[in-house]
């Protein structure tokens, strides 16, 4: 569902409701209903593709059952992981994989074209087979005991808040939840979840859709605005991922807290990051430490030579250039991320050993190695980015900006992005002062409240598309 | 629970209570804002009785020299094009318009991607939210998009986007924006960095509810002589996007004059600011061709 539309505003506290309306003791009907919920919810995008989860939540279910019940499990781990890829790396990677093949079949004389794929992507395919997957190596390496309950798993792995763009939950925090490791009604947690859903969408659809607007009408024709222009849109771009993605995860993260569940935080003021290192522990934290626990660990970590753990870094930031899209645009994205990486790792610069001045220094520096890496992420092509980055360093352009053509959304924009920029800046260095919508006093608070949901109704941009990691 | 049921409807009268106020405000700011983008709204929506109307996005803004067809068709005109604007928000203007008058000419600047390409429609109607109460817009409005009538109780929606702005020009007004009788040339020469090499314009797919209100618009003209127009575009045009509309306006007996591939405009710097607009020098030129064109045709 997605959380900034009317459909949304409509049907959530009915739903909300008719949750509450089951008595406590009745924890499974509850979660019937959540299933319920979730699954018509669902199949609201396109009925066929609630199979496919289906399809991944039976195959890991038994699976893990299989893996704990036998003595050598490998065999049935490793069938568990290629069913499950199968559906994601077909109608993800199909036309990708057919793409890149025959172009390196024809440059060596043989032409042969196998028709490609114009199917959508299920929805929050990539999350929903990265939170089975994860589920079945935690059963695997008897991290967890296996889950017996398939309507418990089943809720697990299609809880609606999460299923279309995470955070990605790991099943040790997610099934005890489920299971009855919640309260019937936390009003403390439903006001919290509430004051996230609300800023939320504050940060998608005044922040980041707003500012779409300007970055769509330059990068998507970049080669008819100037250089400076185009860092501009590239650093609105850079703000846009950010207020929607993370917009996104906090609206998720609040309609779990309403029904009485804690969700994975997502997101931690990734721009005041020192380091690519330090980003990458603030930026999509459920997807990072997914890469982390089953793809670096595996590998060795760094409890190995250094060349080794700068080979184990670059492949993870590669796995996660490809789980982000069947792009090169992606895998480069990833491989500068790698690298960016490896190259502090390699000059000792993960940690910040200065004072505020040099912090402030190496912030900055990180933002603009983040931005330039997004610039892949955002053009189509490999070639669109390099034109970009081109034209970005072509200094005989005039040294024009396209903003100020724009005089009424751009103040709009401005307001938007300050906001956001004081709400991090306070929570990240002053987190106990300067408190509004956790005030002592009720009328700061309230105040703080409708101050933000009117900016939302007066400044947001309704009706934007889809948030950009539902593409993922 | 209840304590929490009974602070989110407390908070929500509060937001009512806002919205209302904001209503109030928002009313008497978008009716007394006369400069403007806001003032030349109200002029169409309220005043307009120009004998000739033009209708249609930025490039009937930049291309219809009004003074110029005032004086050779010896009656009064006005240009009502709009940046953004397609079909959809001409029909609606032109709806806005008929509850007071008759025009005698309408002209309908053509542009596939506004007029006839698949696309979300809603983003036409913004414009129209302050003329919500008017007869036959709500219709309008509830024909693309069903949550509208939900969506329009709220102030704080209809004036969504744009109460800052109007305020801005209701304190400090900005007559330039309103254009010569609503034209509004473009007086800079080409600029060679907003034409996109060899750009191929593609085949839109067909919106029928933008030819749906191609429709509407021709029956909502009555009796007033309709002109759907192609002006000229230095890329030059495919007719295959051109089709759904000529083929309306052949059966409706509707004239379609077309300009897009005409020789004397086709990546001719001289006559355009951009890819898409005449400057100056060509919206005289090209009026000057579609006044020619439309004395012959109504000697026919």
């Amino acid at each position: 569902m997605i959380f900034n539309s009317f459909n949304f505003i409509v049907i959530y506290p009915l739903l909300f409701l008719l949750y509450y309306v089951i008595p406590e003791r009745y924890l499974k009907v509850r979660n019937l209903y959540l299933l319920i919920v979730s699954y018509a919810l669902y199949i609201s995008w396109k009925p066929i593709y609630s199979l496919i989860l289906l399809g991944v939540t039976i195959v890991t279910f038994y699976s893990a059952k299989l893996i704990a019940r036998n003595t050598s499990p490998r065999k049935y781990m490793l069938l568990g992981v290629v069913l499950s890829l199968l559906p994601l790396l077909f109608f993800k990677y199909f036309n990708f994989i057919n793409q890149t093949l025959t172009s390196v079949l024809s440059n060596v004389g043989f032409q042969c074209q196998l028709t490609g794929l114009n199917w959508a992507i299920p929805v929050g395919i990539s999350f929903f087979t990265f939170q089975a997957l994860g589920y079945l190596w935690d059963v695997y390496y008897k991290r967890i005991p296996v889950e017996n309950d398939f309507l418990s798993y089943c809720l697990f792995l299609s809880f609606f808040p999460s299923i279309l763009s995470g955070p990605i939950n790991k099943a040790s925090l997610l099934l005890p939840q489920i299971k009855g490791l919640r309260k019937h009604f936390d009003y403390s947690k439903a006001v919290e979840g509430l004051k996230m859903l609300l800023w939320g969408m504050f940060m998608k659809v005044v922040v980041a859709d707003r500012v779409a607007l300007r970055v769509d009408s330059i990068l998507d024709s970049y080669m008819n605005y100037s250089g400076a222009s185009c860092f501009m849109a590239s650093v609105f771009y850079t703000i846009q991922i950010y207020a929607d993605f993370a917009g996104y995860s906090l609206m998720a993260i609040g309609v779990g807290k309403t029904l009485g569940f804690e969700l994975t935080e997502n997101f931690h003021r990734p721009y005041f990051a020192w380091s690519v290192t330090d980003f990458w522990r603030r930026w999509h934290i459920s997807l990072s430490t997914w890469l982390k626990d089953y793809v670096y660990i595996p590998l060795g970590g760094s409890r190995c030579s250094k060349a080794r753990n700068y080979w184990n870094i670059f492949i993870t930031f590669l796995v996660s250039g490809i789980w982000h899209g069947a792009n090169w645009t992606f895998i480069v994205w990833g491989i500068l991320h790698g690298l960016f990486q490896i190259i502090e790792k390699m000059l000792g610069e993960q940690k910040c050993r200065y004072g505020w001045f040099g912090k402030s220094i190496k912030i900055m520096i990180t933002f603009m190695l983040v931005n330039f890496a997004w610039i892949f992420f955002r053009m189509p092509t490999l070639s669109d980015a390099w034109g970009v980055i081109e034209r970005m360093f072509d200094f005989s352009l005039p040294m024009t900006f396209a903003l100020t053509e724009d005089i009424v959304s751009l103040p709009i924009i401005f307001f938007g992005i300050i906001l956001l920029f004081l709400k991090d800046l306070r929570d990240e260095f002053f987190p106990k002062k300067f408190l509004l919508m956790n005030n002592k006093f009720v009328i700061v608070r309230w105040t703080t409240y409708m101050f933000v949901i009117v900016s939302i109704m007066l400044f947001g941009l309704f009706g934007a598309d889809q948030f950009i990691y539902a593409n993922f | 629970m209840k304590k929490f049921i009974l602070k989110v409807c407390l908070f929500l009268a509060v937001l009512f209570i806002i919205d209302r106020i904001v209503g109030i405000i928002g009313n008497y700011v978008a009716c007394n804002v006369h400069t403007g983008v806001y003032g030349r709204d109200n002029y169409i929506g309220n005043e307009a009785t120009e004998d000739i109307l033009v209708f249609g996005s930025s490039r009937a803004v930049h291309h219809y020299n009004a003074p110029m067809l005032s004086d050779s068709l010896g009656m009064t005109c006005y240009n009502c094009g709009d940046d953004g604007c397609g079909i959809v928000l001409s029909y609606g203007r032109l709806l806005l318009n008929k509850e007071r008058h008759s025009p005698k000419i309408i002209i309908q600047d053509v542009f596939p991607p506004n007029d006839v390409a698949m696309g979300d429609n809603s983003r036409y109607i913004g414009f129209l939210k302050s003329f919500y109460h008017r007869e036959g817009i709500a219709e309008m409005f509830e024909s693309i998009d069903k949550t509208q009538k939900y969506k329009m109780i709220s102030n704080l929606y209809k004036y969504n986007g744009k109460l800052h702005h109007m305020f801005f020009v209701y304190l400090f007004p900005r007559p330039s924006e309103e254009g010569l009788q609503g034209f509004r040339p473009s007086n800079s020469a080409m600029d060679t960095m907003k034409v996109v090499k060899n750009y191929q314009e593609p085949v839109y797919e067909v919106d029928s509810q933008k030819l749906e209100y191609v429709n509407k618009f021709i029956d909502c003209a009555g009796n007033a002589k309709v002109y759907f127009v192609v002006s000229p575009i230095w890329y030059g045009m495919n007719p295959q996007n051109l089709k759904p509309i000529k083929d309306i306006c052949k059966k409706r007996n509707v004239s379609f004059l077309d300009f897009s591939n005409d020789a004397k405009y086709v990546h001719n710097n001289q006559y355009f600011h951009d890819g898409a607009h005449l400057n100056a020098d060509g919206a005289d030129e090209f009026t000057k061709d579609l006044i020619k064109k439309i004395r012959e045709d109504s000697k026919k």
